[in-house]
C-alpha cells in the first residue's frame, strides 16, 4: 500500500474504523514507515489521548433544582389555565341557565375570599387549587344533573347521611 | 434496554419526579461534559443542561422505547449546544470565538509537558478551540463518549460519510496547529 492511500485512511484506521483486511495491510505499512508511523502515533498521542484521559466534569447540585422549579412553575400553570377554563364554562353556564346564577356567583365570591384570605395562611397552591378545581366541577356537575331535575336526587350524591335523611 | 430503566422512564412519563430525578442523576454528567467541551463556558453549559432536562421532561410521553435513551438524550444535547452558541452569537452579533485558555504556552509546547490532568484540560480546550461546533460535536462524540461513526450518524441524523469527514477535517485541523507540518495528511 501506498503512503497516499495509508494517509487517506489513517483517520478511520485510528478510529477502529476499518475492518480486518484494510487494516492488516495498513499495520504492515506502519511497521517499515517511519513517515506514515509518525503521522499515527502524533494523532493519537497528541489529540485522541488527551480527549480518551479527559476529565469527567460533574454539573453544580444547582442545576436539579432549577430544574424542579421550572417543572413546578409549569404544572402550575397548567393547573391556573384548567382553573381558568372551569369558571369560564361556569359563568356560560351561569347566562344559559339563570337559575343557576346566585349559586355560581356566591362559588365565586366564596373561592375568591378563599384566595385571599385562607390561600395565604393555610393551604399550599397546589393544595387550594384542587380545591378550587373539585368545586368547580362539583357547580359543572349540578348544571348537568339539572337535566333531569334541579336538585337531581339520585344522581347527585351528597355523600352525608344527614342530607340524604332531609332530602 | 434494560427493564429497571423502562420502568422509570414509563414513571417519569407520567410526572413521577423522583422517577425524572434517577433519570436526572444517570444522566446529568455526561450532558453537562458534552455541554461544556462545545461551548466551553461553564454558564452556557449549566443552562444547556438545564433546558436538556426540561425537553426531556416534556418529551418523555413522545419517547418511543425502541429508540435508545442515550441516543435521544446525545442528539438534544448537541442540538441544544450548537443551536444556543448561534443564539449567543446572533445577540452579540459575531462569532462566538471559543475562549482560550491564559496559557502562556503554545498548544506544541504544551504537549511536550508533562501531563496531569490540568495540563490535558489545557490541551483539550486548546484542541477544541480550533474547530467548528459541528466538528467539535463529532469530536466529542467520538473520542470522549466513545460512539462509533454510525452511533454518531444516527445520533445527530446525519450521513456516515458526514461524521467521516467532520471527523477527518477536525483531526486534520488540530494536528496543523500542533505539529510543523503543513502537508501532514
Amino acid at each position: 500500500m501506498r503512503c497516499q492511500k495509508i494517509k487517506r485512511l489513517i483517520i478511520d484506521y485510528v478510529d477502529g474504523e476499518l475492518n480486518e483486511r484494510l487494516r492488516r495491510k495498513i499495520n504492515s505499512h506502519l511497521k517499515d514507515c517511519p513517515s506514515c508511523r509518525y503521522i499515527e502515533q502524533t494523532l493519537r498521542s497528541s489529540i485522541i489521548e488527551h480527549f480518551k484521559e479527559s476529565e469527567m466534569l460533574k454539573p453544580p447540585d444547582i442545576i436539579w433544582d432549577k430544574i424542579k422549579n421550572n417543572i413546578a412553575k409549569e404544572k402550575e400553570g397548567k393547573s391556573l389555565y384548567r382553573l381558568i377554563n372551569y369558571w369560564l364554562e361556569c359563568i356560560k353556564i351561569g347566562i344559559k341557565r339563570p337559575l343557576l346564577f346566585p349559586a355560581i356567583t356566591t362559588a365565586t365570591i366564596v373561592i375568591l375570599v378563599i384566595i385571599l384570605f385562607l390561600g395565604r395562611v393555610s393551604m399550599t397552591r397546589n393544595r387550594l387549587n384542587s380545591y378550587i378545581e373539585y368545586q368547580m366541577q362539583f357547580i359543572l356537575r349540578l348544571s348537568e344533573d339539572e337535566k333531569d331535575s334541579y336538585f337531581g336526587i339520585g344522581e347527585t350524591d351528597f355523600g352525608t347521611s344527614i342530607e340524604e335523611f332531609l332530602l | 434496554m434494560h427493564t429497571g430503566l423502562d420502568d422509570i422512564l414509563s414513571e417519569a412519563a407520567s410526572g413521577n419526579l423522583r422517577a425524572f430525578e434517577r433519570i436526572y442523576k444517570i444522566n446529568a454528567n455526561f450532558v453537562y461534559n458534552i455541554a461544556f467541551r462545545i461551548t466551553n463556558n461553564k454558564e452556557l453549559a449549566e443552562e444547556i443542561t438545564q433546558d436538556v432536562f426540561l425537553k426531556i421532561y416534556k418529551n418523555l410521553k413522545n419517547f418511543r422505547f425502541r429508540a435508545s435513551f442515550k441516543t435521544w438524550i446525545y442528539r438534544i444535547t448537541v442540538n441544544t449546544a450548537i443551536n444556543t452558541l448561534k443564539r449567543e452569537a446572533a445577540k452579540w452579533g459575531r462569532r462566538i470565538h471559543y475562549e482560550e485558555y491564559n496559557s502562556k504556552h503554545s498548544a506544541a509546547e504544551a504537549v511536550r509537558e508533562r501531563l496531569n490532568k490540568e495540563e490535558n484540560e489545557i490541551i483539550i480546550k486548546k484542541l477544541l478551540s480550533y474547530i467548528n461546533p459541528e466538528q467539535r460535536a463529532c469530536v466529542i462524540l467520538k473520542d470522549i463518549e466513545g460512539l462509533t461513526y454510525k452511533e454518531i450518524s444516527k445520533t445527530l441524523k446525519i450521513n456516515i460519510n458526514t461524521v467521516r469527514s467532520r471527523l477527518k477535517r477536525a483531526r486534520i485541523t488540530m494536528l496543523k496547529n500542533i505539529v510543523n507540518i503543513n502537508d501532514i495528511l
